[in-house]
């Protein structure tokens, strides 16, 4: 049993992808034991009407994986009037939202975001960031998007908040050590899809505390495949391999 | 049977070559991997002078000197110092244990200084790794480009090219290395983006896709996982992780009497 926090649909904008359809993406998903698919949208990248976005995430994942996907909507507090998208949240029973900085224009110091974030924590939502959705060395000339800084999330202002916070596709471009302060200081948890070098596991699990550390694959972009061989290639005691393939996700669920 | 193009020491834990070759093979049987090609020392240097290449290829002939079964080596060579890479061609590989070249980023290899060292290595049945990227956001000064490879497997027909990294931005490398069937693409070193397997099969044919990680910057598992997760047949899957490396290999192993 496995819960991939780090999960699409729908279309990348500058490639097909193998997995790209729906019925494909969940059989794979069950292969590789996962139980548990938190889904978003790659819609969400450039289109504005994230409603219409995020029912369309929420009728694809009823048809073909009924408690396999779990719907997240992505949200962008840059857009006029995105309370009434987390509102239409409410309705749809989604309690994890989705951000895409980089690809919509904000940084963490946005006051957009910080208000973004005492909304999720009044409702009682998980707040997802993606500080990388491509390496910015193949990304399409016209569609240069760079990485989000997370150093913000250390600030006062933020911490305060305590809203509940994961960073996705962090671990290419922050380092370890403000890995480490972003889990430890405003206990922020991290998905590996981007966590590289040999044995990386063996690496991320001295630098960061395991109820901190998240299965997320970035299926369909990344090779599903890619997350599951990590935990071949690093030695973990069965209990934190647990933690991060499973606990700690089904953790956040209880609290929301 | 996998094996590895495009292995690297440098941020393998250890305090030598030799701990450092022993983490790489504990880890690399965690993955079934069967061979291991290991290329350049510690630390990492863009433009090494003569001194340092040879220091970094003696860190290689240590680190594989006890993994003969196991590992074989590329000598790291640089167009900017000619002579001395042929001579490092010749104390390495003509007169010692390893079987092909890694060129990297010192200069281009459109430059006429690496012929001679193209050249021989051809001679010797060598294989010829060239790093090659084509960087959205720039590349450096001497960095070589797929098509700057492209022009060299016009000029040396007969000699076996590896494209580096399928160079980095891999729908553009594919599509430039096409025509030409002296190069092989190597599939390490980016993300696991999805398709990269199947659009390098689909483009120059299963015969010219090899399996590398370029490890310990990235890990098996993200590289492998760009064959093992790709949509295509068994067989095929086979061939890109270790068929085909060991094909190209096997003239210069036979010549050193090398037996698989």
């Amino acid at each position: 049993m496995i819960t991939d926090v780090n999960v699409w649909l729908s279309r990348w904008p500058t490639r097909t992808l193998p997995l790209q359809e729906t019925a494909q993406l969940v059989t794979t998903l069950r292969s590789l034991q996962v139980t548990d698919a938190w889904c978003a949208s790659l819609d969400g990248l450039l289109h504005r009407d994230l409603r219409s976005v995020n029912r369309r995430t929420v009728a694809e994942c009823q048809q073909h994986g009924p408690g396999l996907l779990r719907p997240v909507a992505v949200i962008n507090p840059a857009l006029p009037g995105w309370q009434e998208d987390i509102e239409d949240c409410h309705k749809l029973e989604i309690r994890i939202l989705r951000l895409i900085p980089g690809w919509h224009g904000y940084d963490l110091t946005s006051p957009d975001f910080q208000q973004l974030l005492l909304t999720a924590k009044q409702a009682r939502m998980l707040v997802q960031i993606c500080v990388r959705l491509e390496d910015p060395r193949v990304q399409h000339a016209l569609l240069q998007i760079p990485d989000t800084d997370a150093r913000p999330l250390l600030t006062p202002e933020i911490t305060a908040i305590g809203c509940r916070l994961m960073l996705l596709n962090a671990l290419a471009s922050t380092p370890l050590e403000l890995a480490g302060q972003l889990a430890a200081n405003a206990g922020i948890g991290f998905d590996i899809a981007m966590l590289e070098g040999l044995a990386g596991l063996e690496r991320l699990t001295v630098a960061l505390p395991g109820n901190r550390i998240h299965y997320g694959s970035y299926s369909p972009v990344f090779v599903p495949q890619a997350t599951s061989l990590k935990l071949q290639e690093s030695q973990l005691p069965v209990p934190l391999q647990t933690l991060i393939t499973r606990d700690n996700a089904a953790e956040l669920l209880r609290n929301l | 049977m996998i094996w590895d193009l495009h292995c690297h020491l440098n941020s393998v834990p250890g305090r030598t070559p030799h701990e450092q070759m022993a983490r790489l093979i504990e880890v690399a049987d965690r993955m079934h991997i069967e061979r291991l090609i290991v290329f350049m020392g510690s630390p990492f240097s863009q433009d090494p002078d003569p001194e340092e290449l040879r220091r970094q290829n003696d860190q290689v002939l240590q680190a594989i000197s006890h993994w003969h079964h196991r590992a074989f080596g590329f000598v790291y060579l640089s167009p900017a110092h000619e002579q001395a890479s042929l001579e490092e061609l010749e104390r390495c590989v003509a007169s010692g244990p390893m079987v092909g070249i890694k060129l990297w980023v010192a200069r281009r290899c459109t430059e006429s200084q690496i012929d001679s060292i193209i050249h021989r290595a051809t001679e010797l049945e060598a294989v010829i790794y060239q790093h090659t990227w084509l960087k959205t956001t720039g590349n450096l000064p001497g960095e070589s480009t797929p098509a700057d490879l492209a022009a060299l497997a016009a000029r040396h027909p007969t000699a076996r090219l590896i494209c580096g990294h399928t160079g980095g931005n891999w729908e553009l490398g594919l599509r430039t290395v096409r025509p030409y069937p002296n190069i092989s693409v190597d599939l390490g070193g980016g993300d696991p983006l999805s398709g990269i397997a199947e659009m390098a099969v689909r483009e120059v044919g299963a015969d010219r896709v090899l399996y590398g990680s370029d490890v310990a910057g990235r890990s098996f598992a993200s590289q492998l996982a760009k064959v093992t997760g790709a949509l295509l047949d068994e067989p095929v899957k086979q061939t890109i992780l270790g068929q085909n490396l060991k094909r190209l290999l096997t003239p210069i192993l036979q010549r050193k009497g090398v037996r698989l």
